[in-house]
């Protein structure tokens, strides 16, 4: 246990292995399936309420989300891998003209079409992956659509930096 | 037996517990790393498929006989055929440009990425643009019909069909395939794990 706390890296394998076990938990404890997009959605909302200065109640999906940035915490100070980072290393190997402008954009937009892709399918990617977890062939379907479209860009784009 | 009836602060508490594993294993897993995934996509590094169809693999036979056993229950989304293909292809795009789902943006932002943040935002601001195109998607997207009723299949899902057979088959398929990924790795060999360690 004490290994894994300090460790900088456990195996896929035995990663796999808990987050099933964590899904299952998570079905048996609270009853639910956990990262749904229901949590997002009232976040945007209570922000819009926060701003307006009013203070509203916190559900337990939304205290799930929390708990993910505290474990992420937890974990990077235990395995001495927390490191206050502005830009991501590869927009920053490109120099600041990239990073400032451009890079800024990419994560903008990548994490504005990722989530507007998940609410018009209807959940996000985690609660996809619970529910694959019950053989729905519906979810296998978003899977490899995504993930094979993933591919072709992602090896287009990395055959034209080679290029360069 | 049943799944535990839990409410009010035991069930914000019990959210926040499982909400800490699936960080700390998320940042040890190094699935909150950009480069996980976009290495995947290039299949530089095999990780974050090998996670998923090991989960699949463990947890599809386990889910079956606590399912069976009423020890949980699952609560699928009511998921379509064509807004399922058009949100595939936009999360395809936004994944290889940002090279984060949501948990793993958030989990990135723990361990100190300040960049996960901007991914965030676009996130969040993703709510409202869809709000306002509503009308647009009905038209085009959620109003048109089904090519064949998979909403069917996803409320029955194929535990509760009778074909058991696939119970077997797609973890054992899941299990071929991480051990593929594994093998075709670059680098994969012990020489290079005890340069890696070094």
């Amino acid at each position: 246990m004490l290994k894994i706390l300090s460790s900088s890296k456990i195996s896929p394998w035995m990663s796999g292995i808990l987050i099933a076990f964590l899904f299952i938990l998570s079905l048996y404890v609270i009853d639910s399936s956990v990262g749904s997009i229901n949590a997002y959605s009232n976040l945007a909302n209570k922000a819009a309420a926060i701003y307006n200065g009013n203070m509203p109640s916190i559900t337990w999906d939304e205290m799930f989300l929390i708990g993910i940035l505290i474990g992420a915490f937890i974990a990077a100070l235990a395995g001495k891998q927390f490191k206050l980072q502005l830009f991501s290393e590869d927009h920053l190997s490109k120099g600041p003209a990239y990073y400032l402008t451009f890079g800024i954009m990419l994560n903008l937009l990548g994490g504005f079409l990722v989530m507007a892709g998940m609410i018009i399918a209807g959940d996000t990617f985690t609660k996809m992956w619970g529910d694959a977890l019950g053989l729905f062939t519906i979810v296998g379907l978003f899977l490899i659509i995504m993930f094979v479209e993933a591919v072709l860009i992602g090896t287009m784009l990395s055959l034209k930096i080679e290029e360069k | 037996m049943h799944p535990l009836q839990i409410s009010g602060n035991v069930k914000l508490f019990a959210a926040l517990f499982i909400g800490i594993l699936f960080g700390f294993i998320l940042v040890k897993s190094a699935l909150s790393n950009r480069k996980t995934f976009m290495d995947q996509f290039t299949f530089k590094d095999n990780s974050f498929a090998i996670i998923f169809f090991i989960s699949i693999t463990v947890g599809v036979p386990v889910c079956y006989f606590l399912t069976k056993y009423g020890i949980i229950n699952l609560h699928p989304s009511n998921y379509r055929f064509w807004p399922i293909v058009v949100g595939a292809i936009l999360t395809g795009i936004g994944l290889v440009l940002c090279g984060h789902i949501p948990i793993t943006a958030i989990a990135s932002f723990g361990t100190g990425k300040l960049y996960s943040l901007i991914v965030l935002l676009g996130m969040l601001a993703a709510f409202p643009v869809i709000n306002l195109i509503e009308p647009i998607l009905n038209d085009y997207v959620f109003g048109k019909p089904d090519p064949v009723d998979l909403n069917v299949l996803a409320q029955n899902s194929l535990f509760f069909q009778g074909k058991t057979a696939m119970l077997y088959l797609i973890p054992a398929i899941c299990l071929v395939l991480a051990l593929f990924l594994r093998l075709i790795q670059r680098g994969s060999g012990t020489k290079s794990k005890k340069k890696e360690e070094t």
